[in-house]
């Protein structure tokens, strides 16, 4: 059983908890937040684990009790985390974007590398269940060559003060960086190319970002953050030369009947691909191999972000290149 | 000047559909008097013309000139082969006559243009044939409208057809149809729809695109150099942002006729439509591989179009979709075109 700390006790964290305490291979040993009081109810809600103030005071007492450690912070805080979690030889769980930038990204990967500890980032659309089965339908030859991918994505309004990080693109990154990896990641998975062009248009708390690619496959992902009430909406599909398989939540997949009054839930089915996300990372430190979402995804996955920030900020297309990108 | 009590209505070719001349069939302000086309044209289109005047109990004509002297109609309806497109539309309206014409509007904005003009300067009212009176389309520009999300901040439209056209790439079969307009590009051919849906419910135009496009599936579309599936993101008035899927993705990629959807998100709310639902599938052991599986539960959407065609022609009001609606929509699909050949995005243009 591999015992995580949980860094970071805001917002996100209960879902996190609650996915942890549902895995075979792993459980929270410590949670650690600067705020005591965040820190403290998390670890209640995890069996009364401990919970320390920060980080560096953790591991420099040793603690013999955490294996690996979950990096669940603000976007500017993710890699100075992780590197120090590496420098003291624990394995690290990153959040999305693993930095703010691709080359901070290669550094953690390269730092890990040579401390030879697993380094996983939170790419979790890889891990819900519809995304899953589209994956393996593709990887066993049922679809045929991918042509076109196509997601929507639209999400609750940020929570929190105007002032919080996720409002500043100077700590999250903006949307490229702190949402559309997420798509980005989810493009190279599923469309096994790097991308020659990359052109994204954003107005208000929207996103879009289209990419194109040498074989003449093609993908454009929407991302929303703004809506004001209800649930979110996500929905996939992916063209293939022999077939299409589509993953959505429709609000008509997956439900669970109550019983009683005619009324019906739906799986969580975030919950349910964190808790797998959990596993995939615990079993890879286990095995001693690369989780199936490595550094060099995440570095990957932010290279094209950042050609897709420069895409909209100039309007014009991201050529990307061996080493970057060109805009005309 | 009244209004006819009805409408005369001359076909001009079948060569590509019938549903455009027979949605006028059995309407009460419309009466199709008969069935018209060049002498030059091909066999085949004689063919389908033939069949189509038998279907609608009206003499086939040779002659477009001769036939609308011998019958004086108020409408023509323009069906053939999209390269034909605007020699007959012009012809008829040069004529004087009212033009309702199936999809594309023509191949190039030049074609567009052409037709713009000839309808404009004889007055006649233009309908370019759409899906804008699909029941769900309807209500969710009433939603736009009547401010119930806000104000619109972007439109993103899925349109994939889950019909074949042809063998597929890397077959040695042979083709079944040797050449028709299946040989067209799918975003040429069935932008018209999605794109519509955009002009209608939002009423705004796009300013420029960025396109990628292939031919992924078929072989006589890999042949032509045209594409089966295409994506295009949209720069739009008022700083909308829109995109657009659209393909012919293949018989076996979908339960239903396709995924046929339009997403619209304001600054309050957003709506999305899934245009096969709700749907009713009959599925049998002795469907045919062509039948459709899907029947449609509102077969109302054609005889609302002429609803309101035949407004349009008793205001002098406007179509659905007019010729300049049309010829934008042509401009921003060879916007789109072009950009995926350059890998730049590209201007729509505009009607000098």
């Amino acid at each position: 059983m591999i015992r995580l700390a949980l860094v970071g006790c805001g917002r996100n964290a209960p879902a996190l908890v609650a996915a942890a305490a549902e895995s075979d291979h792993c459980q929270l040993a410590v949670a650690v937040d600067i705020d005591p009081q965040a820190a403290g109810s998390v670890a209640r809600a995890a069996n009364s684990m401990r919970h320390v103030g920060n980080l560096e005071s953790l591991l420099a007492s040793g603690s013999a009790d955490v294996d690996a450690v979950i990096v669940n912070t603000p976007n500017d805080s993710h890699a100075d985390i992780a590197l120090a979690a590496i420098a003291a030889g624990r394995h690290v769980l990153v959040e999305k974007p693993l930095a703010l930038s691709a080359d901070a990204a290669a550094e953690v990967r390269r730092q890990a590398n040579r401390a030879d500890v697993r380094l996983m980032v939170a790419h979790t659309l890889r891990f819900m269940p519809g995304n899953v089965q589209v994956h393996r339908a593709l990887v066993a030859g049922e679809l045929g060559q991918p042509g076109m991918l196509r997601s929507h994505r639209w999400l609750r309004r940020f929570p929190g003060p105007p002032g919080g990080w996720k409002h500043d693109p100077a700590r999250s990154g903006g949307l490229c960086l702190h949402e559309a990896v997420h798509e980005i990641d989810q493009a190279l998975w599923l469309i096994d190319e790097r991308p020659t062009h990359v052109h994204a248009l954003a107005a208000p708390e929207l996103l879009q970002i289209h990419l194109g690619y040498a074989s003449g496959a093609m993908a454009i992902c929407g991302i929303a953050t703004g809506l004001p009430l209800g649930d979110g909406y996500y929905s996939l599909a992916l063209i293939g030369s022999l077939g299409a398989a589509y993953a959505d939540d429709h609000h008509n997949v997956h439900l669970v009947y109550r019983g009683g009054r005619p009324q019906a839930a739906l799986t969580d089915l975030r919950a349910s691909a964190v808790r797998a996300q959990f596993d995939e990372f615990a079993q890879a430190i286990t095995e001693g191999r690369d989780p199936s979402v490595s550094g060099a995804d995440a570095v990957a996955a932010l290279q094209i972000a950042e050609a897709a920030a420069a895409s909209v900020a100039s309007g014009q297309t991201a050529h990307l290149t061996e080493n970057g990108y060109v805009l005309a | 000047m009244s209004s006819p009590e009805r409408y005369r209505v001359l076909a001009l070719s079948a060569a590509k559909h019938d549903y455009v001349p027979l949605a006028f069939k059995d309407h009460p302000r419309f009466q199709v008097v008969g069935v018209s086309d060049e002498p030059s044209a091909a066999g085949w289109v004689h063919e389908c013309n033939e069949q189509l005047a038998a279907d609608l109990g009206v003499p086939y004509e040779p002659g477009v000139d001769e036939a609308i002297a011998r019958h004086r109609p108020h409408v023509a309806v323009v069906s053939s082969e999209a390269a034909r497109h605007a020699q007959l539309s012009v012809q008829a309206a040069n004529t004087g006559l009212h033009v309702v014409q199936d999809k594309p509007m023509a191949p190039t904005v030049a074609d567009c243009d052409a037709i713009v003009e000839a309808v404009e300067r004889a007055g006649v009212r233009f309908l370019l044939w759409n899906r804008n009176t699909q029941p769900a389309i309807e209500e969710a520009r009433r939603i736009v409208h009547a401010g119930e999300i806000g104000e619109p901040r972007a439109i993103h439209v899925d349109f994939f057809f889950c019909k074949d056209a042809g063998v597929l790439l890397n077959s040695d079969e042979p083709e079944e149809i040797a050449d028709s307009w299946l040989s067209e590009g799918e975003l040429t051919v069935e932008g018209i729809y999605p794109l519509a849906y955009m002009r209608h419910i939002l009423g705004l135009d796009a300013l420029r695109a960025f396109g990628r496009a292939s031919a992924h599936f078929f072989r006589r579309h890999a042949e032509r150099g045209v594409e089966d599936i295409a994506t295009v993101s949209l720069e739009m008035e008022r700083g909308v942002i829109g995109s657009l899927c659209s393909g012919r993705i293949g018989r076996p990629s979908h339960p239903n006729i396709g995924e046929l959807r339009v997403h619209v998100i304001g600054s309050t709310g957003a709506l999305v439509v899934a245009e096969p639902r709700p749907e009713v599938a009959v599925h049998t052991r002795g469907l045919a591989p062509d039948d459709d599986r899907n029947r449609r539960t509102d077969q109302e959407t054609d005889r609302r179009q002429v609803d309101h065609f035949v407004t349009a022609l008793d205001t002098g009001g406007d179509t659905l979709l007019t010729a300049r609606h049309g010829r934008h929509i042509v401009a921003t699909v060879r916007a789109a075109l072009e950009s995926a050949r350059t890998g730049r995005s590209c201007e729509v243009s505009r009607p000098s």
